[in-house]
């Protein structure tokens, strides 16, 4: 096991992503916090979590708000040994608009507070903890929508994912000295309840072009980032820091 | 039980520093190893034996790598010995001792640079696509460098370009070779301590060496080991979506 004993806090691990990311890491070793909005969807990833033998506790957290943030590793200390993997996964659109002249300030606020601001509040609120020890894993979950554009999302969240990869760099430049790296993961489209209502709303010609875009021509599955989040987790990236892995299956290429 | 139970890899480079830890971290995980170098390379034995000794296949193969037919004989000696080879990791002989000034880049120093480098990664890929598409599973992987991400003052435009050819090389490959299951991605490594970097290392003053490590956020060198792992990540089904990619092993010094 790659990540035994670690403390791993997964933010939006009550589905999709998430979900298998925290299911990675606790299949590694790792004990996981899983967050997220919703209690009863966050109580089944830890429950999961722990009929394979792993170890997890659910908390339930809106992360926009920083007192949120604090209780969120105030809740993981009282459980866990230390703070060692930070995956900021919550994330999301929202519903929001999907064309500029249409998007309302509220909806660029919500989905920059949920994919941006939420994850430098949680890497400042466990960075004290990772600088103590001289060891920390920060994963932040980006997307192919910040590492290019999207057709199915608006501005504010194209915005907001290539934001995070700007802040993944700064981070893993200033904090590099304490042995903590953050990098990010950039995940193609990748198969969930939505991601499958649309694709079947879409023509077959739709469908062609945009398998024809993907190398391995082929969606994602959650599992498929999940390899990654863990490898990125574990000491076999020591010297790896400020990245953004393309998990895209070859739709970008940089 | 390893991430690469008894496939079969190739790693070419493979009597070099960082050749040697790609080849026993693949095996640690369960590889057999085609070990692939240019003739006269010293270390191709003793790296094979150690890989016995953990109780992997090991087949030291010396050749011209810049030759189509001889490399496609390698191969064929590989599929034969060991059975198909579905990983390839191509790590090139890298400056050869040639110039950094673009003015005094002979034609022959720009030829060799290129031809070891990515003209064989080249040859080697197609000459191991063959047994790789009839598995319909593969992973290549070019050993680039962060010379070819950023910038380098320690070495020639032959080698910043061969580097980012390998770049090109495999974005190609990954597209070309996408709907066969077949992935290929490049690792960009940075500064990297070894016996061979070490003499000019110590042509240094301490505030160059100071100066240089502030330019990595993780301030410090890497080890081949490092390049290793994650030439294995690459190389496993936990890298199953990611292809055309370059990994950045820089230390945080360029990342993409």
């Amino acid at each position: 096991m790659r990540l035994k004993e670690k403390t791993a806090i997964v933010t939006g691990a009550s589905k999709g992503i998430g979900w298998a990311i925290a299911f990675g890491l606790a299949r590694e070793g790792a004990h996981v916090a899983a967050v997220g909005r919703d209690p009863a969807r966050v109580k089944g990833i830890v429950k999961e979590i722990r009929a394979s033998g792993g170890k997890a506790i659910a908390i339930q957290a809106d992360i926009t708000q920083a007192s949120e943030v604090r209780r969120m590793v105030d809740e993981t200390l009282a459980a866990f040994q230390g703070i060692h993997i930070l995956v900021n996964c919550a994330g999301g659109s929202l519903a929001t608009s999907r064309l500029t002249a249409d998007v309302r300030k509220e909806e660029w606020d919500a989905v920059v507070a949920l994919n941006l601001k939420a994850p430098f509040l949680c890497a400042q609120a466990v960075f004290p903890y990772m600088k103590a020890q001289k060891m920390g894993r920060i994963i932040n979950i980006s997307s192919i929508a910040g590492r290019s554009s999207a057709d199915l999302t608006g501005p504010q969240y194209t915005s907001a994912k290539a934001a995070l990869q700007g802040l993944t760099r700064q981070l893993a430049r200033e904090w590099g000295p304490w042995g903590i790296t953050v990098n990010a993961v950039a995940p193609g489209i990748t198969w969930d309840p939505l991601s499958k209502r649309q694709w079947e709303s879409r023509s077959q010609e739709d469908r062609d072009t945009m398998l024809g875009a993907i190398a391995l021509r082929r969606l994602a599955e959650a599992e498929d980032h999940a390899g990654a989040v863990v490898f990125l987790a574990s000491e076999e990236a020591d010297y790896i820091t400020g990245c953004t892995l393309d998990t895209s299956g070859g739709r970008v290429m940089m | 039980m390893g991430r690469l139970e008894n496939r079969i890899a190739v790693v070419t480079g493979a009597g070099g520093e960082l050749g040697m830890a790609i080849a026993r971290a693949l095996a640690a995980e369960g590889a057999h190893m085609a070990l692939f170098d240019f003739a006269g390379s010293k270390e191709l034995e003793g790296i094979a034996a150690e890989i016995r000794q953990m109780g992997r296949k090991a087949h030291p193969l010396a050749g011209d790598l810049c030759d189509p037919a001889a490399v496609k004989n390698l191969m064929q000696e590989v599929a034969k010995d060991l059975g198909p080879p579905t990983i390839l990791v191509n790590s090139g002989p890298g400056t050869l001792g040639t110039p950094s000034r673009a003015e005094e880049v002979s034609e022959e120093d720009w030829d060799i640079v290129i031809d070891r480098n990515l003209t064989a990664a080249f040859l080697c890929a197609q000459a191991a696509l063959r047994y790789m598409e009839k598995a319909g599973a593969g992973s290549i992987v070019n050993i680039s460098s962060s010379a070819a991400r950023g910038y380098s003052d320690f070495s020639g435009p032959q080698y910043v370009a061969a580097k980012m050819g390998l770049i090109g090389l495999a974005r190609h490959l990954a597209r070309e070779f996408g709907a066969k299951g077949i992935r290929a991605n490049a690792l960009a490594q940075g500064f990297t301590q070894t016996q061979e970097a070490e003499p000019r290392w110590r042509t240094k003053t301490e505030k160059e060496k100071e100066a240089l490590l502030r330019q990595i956020p993780l301030r410090r060198r890497a080890s081949p080991a490092e390049h290793a792992k994650a030439v294995v990540f690459l190389a496993s089904d936990d890298s199953s979506y990611i292809t055309g990619a370059t990994i950045d092993v820089s230390g945080g010094m360029f990342t993409l």
